[in-house]
């Protein structure tokens, strides 16, 4: 894998740190007048999303991190794994329970996620922003009542649970926001 | 119609971004007729030098931009340092510039690879006298955008004992490595002492400085002496000022034996080699002028766009530059 020296630093880039990958959040350089330049960077480690801050010299070169985003659809899951499909290639990719994460609240099938791949293998999962849910079971609808602002947990077709407005039905299809877990609209069928 | 800001503010924002910028080209424009105006009556003499040269900056650390012109490489100006000394030596009076400078690879939220740099010397003083100057001209061009408490003056070795608990004339490199630490700053390899001293100096005390004045830093260890004279006590004459979290100046008394001079040359190619960086010769009019003998004096840089960015309260300093850049 390439090095990268310090000014070739910018969001987005891709390195190893102590055995771990880690994506570049921000850059800073910093100098004084007469002397040594610095970077100060803040990283996020992308197994464990921590972020951290480490100061470069300017001119040291970091190893690069083979990672790469890759759209995928999501195929099933055999109680073990996750499966999913590069729909280019047709390769499959399987994903233990421990990198879908959170994720699998929302995959139900067909979904197009994005795999990130380390050399090759995947080491996060990210759903859809918006994903259409049905819900298995909340209390009753309160007829009339759209305008309160209440809400009433909702459980949904693949097990997560949302707060969703009195009015909604069990049985009807929710659009969700995944990055907030929330409730967006109902859609009609 | 753009000049007036009160008609733009309430328009779109790019109407609102661009009158911003009006603004900070006015404040500019007063920042140097403030300069003019100090030095006009203070009988410093404004002159001009190349910014084209045939050789690049020895120091380590900074990089010139490489120009072709006319068929031959020259570089950029990094500072008018060497040809305005060869200047006092052949003028014997008090001179100033304001000009243009260019480092290459310096871009960041306080970086401009060009900038405007403000360089004056005074023949026959002493830096503590000159410090006194930069206190009063950074005072005056601040009246009425920055309201400033009395300035302090602090040394070297008392910023490091107050600001980071040790005491850079004894402290090892564990010690410097547990002040970064202690700091919050986390750092990948073992690094030099010198390394440990800039970053600390940058990164943490001047952000623990007061920040309602102005504060000089002056004395520094002998090993960051640059083109400063180092005395009896092994006290490198060098002054930095501070304000509002950033460096502001860098001053000198300075160096004018011939010989260690051609002995700073040979150490900054030193380290050049070291890390890797083309060697380079000697500038040939800075020798010249300190062979011919340059005068005891005392010289000062200021970053004009820092000082610019305290008058206007800009946070970045590339919005000084574009009024593309929200």
């Amino acid at each position: 894998m390439a090095s990268y020296h310090t000014n070739e630093f910018r969001a987005g880039l891709k390195l190893t740190l102590d055995g771990d990958p880690y994506a570049i959040i921000e850059n800073e350089f910093v100098k004084p007048g007469k002397g040594q330049a610095f970077n100060r960077v803040k990283l996020r480690n992308l197994k464990t999303g921590r972020v951290i801050d480490r100061t470069f010299k300017s001119g040291e070169s970091v190893e690069g991190a083979d990672v790469v985003d890759t759209d995928m659809q999501y195929l099933y899951n055999d109680g073990g794994y996750w499966h999913f499909m590069d729909p280019v290639s047709y390769e499959q990719y399987a994903a233990p329970q421990a990198v879908v994460g959170e994720a699998a609240l929302w995959l139900k099938g067909q979904e197009t996620c994005c795999l990130t791949l380390l050399d090759g293998d995947p080491l996060a999962v990210t759903p859809p922003n918006f994903v259409e849910l049905q819900i298995t079971e909340t209390d009753p609808g309160v007829r009339g009542d759209t305008a309160t602002g209440g809400v009433k947990p909702a459980t949904l077709e693949t097990g997560a649970v949302v707060k969703v407005p009195l009015f909604i039905e069990e049985g009807e299809v929710l659009r969700i926001d995944t990055r907030t877990a929330e409730y967006v609209s109902r859609v009609k069928e | 119609m753009m000049c007036d800001p009160a008609i733009a503010a309430g328009a779109a924002p790019a109407a609102s971004r661009q009158a911003g910028f009006v603004r900070i080209q006015q404040a500019r424009a007063r920042l140097y007729a403030g300069v003019r105006e100090f030095f006009g009556s203070r009988d410093v003499l404004e002159v001009e030098t190349p910014a084209m040269q045939r050789t690049a900056v020895t120091d380590p650390h900074i990089d010139s931009v490489k120009v072709a012109c006319n068929g031959q490489s020259r570089f950029l100006h990094t500072s008018p340092e060497y040809a305005m000394k060869g200047l006092l030596a052949s003028l014997g009076c008090d001179i100033y510039q304001l000009c243009r400078v260019f480092r290459d690879g310096e871009s960041g939220r306080f970086h401009h690879t060009e900038f405007t740099m403000l360089e004056w010397y005074r023949l026959h003083w002493n830096y503590r006298d000159l410090m006194e100057e930069v206190d009063a001209l950074v005072r005056h061009l601040l009246s009425g955008s920055l309201p400033l408490q009395a300035s302090r003056y602090i040394g070297y070795q008392e910023v490091f004992r107050r600001y980071c608990g040790l005491d850079p004339w004894s402290a090892g490199r564990e010690d410097y490595r547990g002040a970064c630490r202690q700091a919050g700053l986390s750092l990948p390899a073992r690094w030099s002492v010198d390394a440990y001293q800039a970053l600390l100096l940058d990164h943490v005390i001047a952000t623990r400085l007061p920040r309602d004045r102005l504060v000089f830093v002056y004395d520094f260890p002998p090993a960051q002496a640059s083109l400063a004279r180092i005395n009896d006590r092994q006290r490198a004459e060098r002054f930095e000022l501070y304000a509002g979290g950033l460096e502001l100046a860098n001053g000198y008394q300075e160096l004018v034996d011939a010989n260690e001079q051609h002995r700073r040359f040979e150490a900054d190619n030193r380290k050049r080699r070291a890390l890797g960086k083309q060697v380079l010769e000697p500038d040939p009019a800075l020798i010249a002028a300190l062979e011919r003998g340059l005068p005891d004096c005392a010289g000062v840089a200021v970053g004009m766009d820092r000082l610019l960015m305290l008058a206007t309260g800009v946070d970045d300093i590339r919005k000084l530059w574009s009024a593309g850049h929200a």
